[in-house]
């Protein structure tokens, strides 16, 4: 028995033949198929998805009856509990991604004790809510059967370790490639992309160097079924298999990210604000919060989250973007300080933000597909993306209102030592970079609702709200 | 027909009939991501060593205690879900 109203399938969920998730009325759903009800009816039973549930270690979710099936063969349907905004692993920080690698680990260690395992460990069955890192998919539970092997050890190796490793000991900016091996970082790449020293390491040794050599080694085993036959009969002991997790978490706790001191990490210590002008400007622009009351706030350029922390002290769900991978680290570090479950720091270029992207470019939602936010917060940003990235106004002012509904944007003027900085090194070729062409660039998707001057400052802040249709 | 050849035919099929039983055995739950071959076998491998590395250290832990050495704080800072405290710390790694 299906239900009448039209569901919409999620386009990331089709991997996984145990069920798949879809939209009704945006109510998101979660159905369970035939061929996994043993599975889930154990992860019921045995209290894992209580249990996990109550330590804040997996979405809450309650199940309803089948007449809300979308498909014909459910035995289950489930109703997750919502999350405030949906982020991508190629958005986080360092510390982002290895503290969902240590949550996939943690799920693995209670699943064993209560006879099941994940039989998955990709990086996007982690969500944040806030600083707190969540499991997401309820199937990725199945009966533990001692003895068989963890079928989702290369893809743990995958998704965190070798990206973590590459991140740690080579450049943080190798997370980059995220974004463009959605399914992981190949084991033969990050090992001879990795220092040679990494090999005294036993853990990446183990997990990353020598599983390299040898998926090499047995690549073409497929053909020779002998071979074949040898793998599947791998056997791990139970104890093995805890020797295993305990040194993943090993090798993932080692792994920690020399942070390069940045323009941006420093920045707070370097503007052009005296403590007036920045109280000034906190009280503007909280007081534009005020005016809009958001539920979801984009803060575009938010640095380390300062002025984001505006948003989400009142009551928003505020995502702080800074494409500074420094930047997105210190965010983190504060949220995960005051345990902070409003406000999450992401790395975003807005000169080449998030696409939509995965099969039939419909797995992984872009920015704007997110969107549209009921606030969107531009703070000293504009003249990057004016100056710095050559995007003209009218182009930002157009991105901006797809982004949200409600703007406040502030103009910082050529007169102002940090764009004269900018431009110290290059031709001036902006000859509209001025307060009148930038309000006549947002006048056609914006009305402006109020221009402040910010004392101490020569910068304007604007309330913005965008225009019907 | 003659012997040689009906013994190489039957030792086909026995060879034949034990993969098979042994496919048939070894893969009772179905994996729906590709688990690897090289993977599954370095796995073994590794997680054998790691098995008895975390045996060898509960032992050793234990006769630790015997002897009124200090209770570890290891696993304490283990459970933390975001991993925070592991920051600071150097453990080694442990394959």
């Amino acid at each position: 028995m299906t239900h009448a109203a039209a569901a919409t399938r999620d386009g990331a969920s089709f991997r996984d033949p145990s069920g798949f998730v879809f939209r009704r009325d945006g109510v998101l759903y979660r159905q369970v198929a035939a061929r996994h009800a043993a599975h889930y009816r154990r992860a019921v039973d045995s209290g894992l998805y209580v249990d996990l549930a109550r330590e804040g270690l997996l979405v809450a979710q309650e199940e309803v009856g089948l007449e809300h099936a979308a498909a014909p063969g459910a035995v289950a349907v489930l109703r997750p509990e919502p999350l405030p905004f949906v982020s991508h692993p190629y958005e986080w920080g360092f510390a982002q991604l290895r503290a969902a690698a240590l949550l996939t680990l943690r799920v693995q260690i209670e699943a064993l004790a209560r006879g099941m395992t994940l039989k998955d460990a990709s990086a996007y069955n982690v969500q944040f809510v806030g600083h707190r890192a969540v499991f997401i998919d309820h199937l990725s539970f199945e009966v533990y059967e001692p003895g068989r092997p963890w079928v989702a050890y290369r893809q743990f190796c995958e998704h965190f370790v070798a990206p973590l490793a590459l991140a740690a000991h080579g450049d943080v900016r190798w997370l980059a490639l995220l974004r463009s091996w959605l399914e992981g970082v190949p084991l033969d790449f990050a090992s001879r992309a990795l220092p040679w020293r990494t090999r005294l390491r036993p853990g990446l040794f183990a997990h990353l160097h020598l599983h390299a050599r040898y998926q090499r080694a047995h690549a073409d085993d497929a053909r020779a079924p002998a071979e074949a036959g040898r793998a599947a009969r791998a056997r791990v002991s139970e104890r093995g298999m805890q020797g295993l997790v305990a040194s993943l978490e090993s090798t993932v706790r080692g792994l920690a990210l020399a942070l390069p001191t940045t323009a941006w990490g420093d920045y707070y210590a370097d503007t052009n604000y005296d403590d007036a002008a920045f109280a000034a400007k906190r009280a503007a622009v909280a007081g534009a919060i005020d005016g809009v009351q958001p539920r979801l706030v984009f803060d575009l350029g938010a640095n380390t989250g300062v002025f984001t922390r505006l948003a989400s002290e009142r009551g928003a769900y505020a995502v702080a973007f800074d494409v500074d991978a420094a930047a997105v680290e210190r965010a983190y570090e504060g949220a995960v300080e005051r345990r902070d479950e409003r406000l999450l720091p992401l790395r975003l270029d807005l000169a080449n933000p998030s696409p939509d992207q995965g099969f039939a470019h419909d797995e992984r939602a872009s920015l704007a597909s997110r969107g549209p936010a009921d606030l969107v917060l531009a703070l000293a940003l504009v003249h990057h993306l004016a100056i710095g990235a050559n995007v003209p106004l009218d182009r930002i002012a157009a991105y901006f209102a797809r982004l949200g509904r409600a703007l406040v944007v502030e103009f910082v003027p050529k007169s102002d030592s940090q764009v004269a900085r900018m431009l110290a090194t290059r031709e001036d070729v902006f000859p509209d970079y001025a307060r009148a062409p930038f309000e006549a660039a947002f006048a056609p998707w914006f009305a402006i609702e109020s221009a402040t001057a910010i004392e101490g400052s020569e910068r304007v802040l604007y309330r913005m709200t965008r225009r019907a249709g | 027909m003659s012997a040689p050849r009906v013994r190489a035919r039957r030792r086909r099929a026995v060879a034949a009939l034990v993969l098979v039983a042994a496919l048939l055995v070894a893969s009772p739950a179905a994996a729906y991501i590709d688990p690897g071959t090289g993977s599954m076998l370095v796995q073994a491998l590794v997680a054998g060593v790691a098995g008895a590395a975390l045996a060898t250290k509960t032992y050793w832990r234990r006769i630790r205690a015997f002897f009124g050495g200090a209770p570890d704080d290891d696993a304490a800072a283990r459970r933390a879900p975001d991993g925070r405290d592991g920051a600071a710390r150097s453990e080694p790694d442990d394959a």
